[in-house]
């Protein structure tokens, strides 16, 4: 997109003006979390007790995990709406080849860790596709992603088979309601991690920078002698790895894949997550605390709304309207 | 104008009516239900409402947006239609088109003035609106019922001289559209801005008014391709429409008109919004296949027409 001038001309002093919708947009997802955690208290029965805390940040993990992932996309300037589908295909990957085996190649059902890792495989898959069909193709990524979304279920449906469209799984769920220690959540533990590792992608890593002068201005990125083809397709690609952890650790949790439900709207919560947070939709830097904060902030929404009784089919409503007062916020002026 | 240009225009406006000649052929001699008048009036039943949305989508395209939100906009048409429909019979067919208009004029306020990019608005928008058809749906999401004896529900049942009533709304539609975007001022409009937007502020052209209008209208003919659903089910559903913001892209992107926006006939549309017809009849009357199917073919088939486009029209200004 247009170049964004920092504006230095008038830096004479030590007294730069602040202004209020500046500092606003900086700490816009802290913001919110502040409301919403004051707003929740006092609303909200039995918001300030461990066991709704706990609750929270394990609900939070898929959003969390696929807001990462499209945090660096939106970052490269492009978007993918198709994440609740990998979900679903990562799922039900996993979930055939380990409950059911394929039997008409004759594949026995195999053990966990062949089968998750085949269920990464193919989310990390759908995303080099998305990748190739944007950069290496150069069709527009809403499109893409539209049609991986829309077809991704039925792929999944297909993965699947003909039995149900649930299947339990036994080992793996444990594992979905581990507590470590007794206390702390598994997915708590995988939430550090991956943030940290982020983090430390975006901090310090050539990628990172990358990925973000490639979303400043794609054209000079290629002249500079960035290959913009190949970032572009780690990016999605990343995104496909991190909505597996997703797919997979939310199937563990409930104990089921079901392909019509298994990350179903979960690119609005990512969306939303990371226009709190701060991030360009124009592509720009990444900021991922802010996505952090952005997707407890939708967290914080959806449980506002279960624990008040207020009917389920209002949270999209609430979800769409932060979306676009989050964007408002976001314009250029 | 050089020869390469005559070329790649031939393929690219004589293409889909080759395609769906051909697919017409092979599907006549591989079925033939297929040849029934029947199974054609059917086809023609069965696209009537997507077909209808890909006629405002096209104009969305023409003018460089994107419209994501018509499915949702035909959920919430359906279910307040169904719930009118026992009443006056004039409420039950304006007030879903005007909430369609309504909430296309949202999408265009978001776009104009806050500056949203269109798919953004439009995604925030087809899953608030999807939520508005839920809100307004029975408890729990249920469909609401329709009033089965009121003239609504027999708009889909009914035919003038054997054509059914939902095709003849479409055609009719899509003659006027097909006029409005070639004769009319606005029509011209939104090809300059789709063109090339800054060209067409230089000009004079009143952008954001016409962008409203662009967006009212798509909003507008998904409100009656809702109305059309709940006439055709006999019911408001919440749940239904979904996907056909894919089926109506495709159906434009089919026809010929390029997602860049600026370039493309309305009257193409049609053949896109067939050739998705015959393919889902063709499914049917197979009958071997799950409907998933479906989608998986539409998608691929816009997949691959708009890499033929990029690639045919040697357009790198396709921006990913």
């Amino acid at each position: 997109m247009t170049s964004k001038p920092d504006a230095p001309a008038v830096e004479t002093g030590m007294l730069k003006p602040i202004k209020a919708t500046e500092v606003f947009r900086k700490y816009e997802s802290m913001f919110f979390f502040v409301v919403l955690i004051i707003l929740n208290a006092f609303i909200t029965p039995e918001f300030l007790e461990w066991g709704t805390l706990r609750n929270t940040l394990v609900q939070v993990f898929p959003v969390m995990m696929v807001a990462l992932g499209m945090t660096m996309v939106i970052s490269s300037g492009g978007i993918d709406i198709s994440v609740g589908s990998i979900m679903a295909i990562s799922g039900a990957t996993t979930a055939r080849l380990y409950v059911t085996g394929v039997s008409s190649l004759g594949l026995e059902p195999v053990g966990l860790a062949p089968a998750l890792a085949c269920g990464v495989a193919a989310a990390c898959m759908c995303g080099f596709l998305n990748g190739i069909l944007i950069a290496k193709c150069k069709i527009q990524p809403i499109i893409v992603t539209l049609v991986v979304m829309i077809a991704g279920r039925g792929l999944a449906q297909i993965i699947l088979g003909e039995l149900s469209t649930s299947l339990l799984f036994t080992s793996f769920a444990d594992f979905g309601s581990l507590r470590i220690g007794g206390v702390i959540p598994v997915q708590m533990l995988i939430v550090v991690v991956i943030v940290a590792a982020m983090i430390f992608v975006v901090k310090k890593t050539n990628f990172a920078k990358r990925v973000e002068a490639i979303g400043d201005n794609r054209r000079a990125a290629r002249l500079v002698g960035i290959n913009t083809v190949w970032v572009t397709v780690g990016v999605y690609t990343l995104c496909g790895l991190l909505c597996s952890i997703a797919g997979n650790m939310e199937a563990a949790r409930i104990s089921v894949v079901n392909v019509g439900s298994l990350g179903l709207l979960v690119e609005l919560d990512a969306i939303a997550a990371v226009a709190i947070g701060g991030t360009a939709f124009s592509g720009g830097k990444a900021r991922i605390m802010g996505t952090v904060f952005g997707a407890i902030v939708v967290q914080l929404v959806t449980i506002i709304v279960n624990m008040n009784n207020i009917p389920d089919k209002y949270s999209l409503l609430f979800k769409a309207v932060i979306v676009i007062i989050a964007l408002w916020t976001q314009r250029k002026k | 104008m050089t020869k390469k240009i005559d070329t790649t225009r031939l393929i690219r406006s004589q293409g889909p009516l080759v395609t769906l000649l051909v697919m017409c052929a092979v599907a006549a001699c591989w079925f033939p239900e297929f040849r029934t008048y029947d199974n054609m009036a059917n086809i023609f039943k069965q696209v009537s409402m997507t077909g209808l949305i890909s006629i405002g989508m096209t104009f969305v395209i023409l003018s460089g947006g994107i419209d994501l939100s018509v499915g949702s906009i035909a959920a919430v048409a359906s279910v307040i239609a169904a719930r009118l429909s026992g009443g006056v019979g004039l409420f039950a067919v304006l007030v879903p088109i005007i909430a369609g208009i309504t909430i296309g004029a949202a999408n265009g306020v978001l776009i104009t003035r806050a500056k949203i990019p269109p798919f953004i608005a439009t995604l925030s928008m087809m899953l608030g609106a999807r939520g508005l058809a839920f809100i307004m749906a029975d408890k729990g999401g249920a469909p609401v019922g329709a009033d089965k004896t009121a003239w609504l529900s027999q708009i889909s049942k009914a035919d003038l001289l054997g054509v059914p009533w939902p095709a003849i709304i479409f055609v009719l539609a899509l003659v006027v559209a097909i006029l409005v975007a070639r004769y009319t001022p606005f029509g011209r409009s939104v090809y300059a801005i789709g063109g090339n937007e800054e060209a067409a502020v230089m000009m004079g052209l009143n952008v954001s008014r016409n962008k409203m209008l662009v967006y009212m209208i798509c909003g507008g003919l998904a409100g009656v391709a809702g109305l059309l659903l709940t006439s055709r089910v006999n019911s408001g559903q919440p749940t239904a429409a979904a996907g056909w913001e894919l089926i109506a892209i495709a159906a434009v992107v089919i026809g010929g008109t390029a997602l860049t926006g600026g370039v493309g006939k309305m009257s193409h549309t049609l053949y896109g919004v067939l050739i998705l017809g015959i393919i889902r009849n063709v499914i049917n009357l197979y009958g071997k296949l799950d409907y998933w199917y479906i989608d998986l073919i539409t998608g691929i088939l816009l997949l691959a027409v708009v890499l033929l486009q990029t690639r045919i029209a040697g357009k790198q200004a396709v921006k990913p």
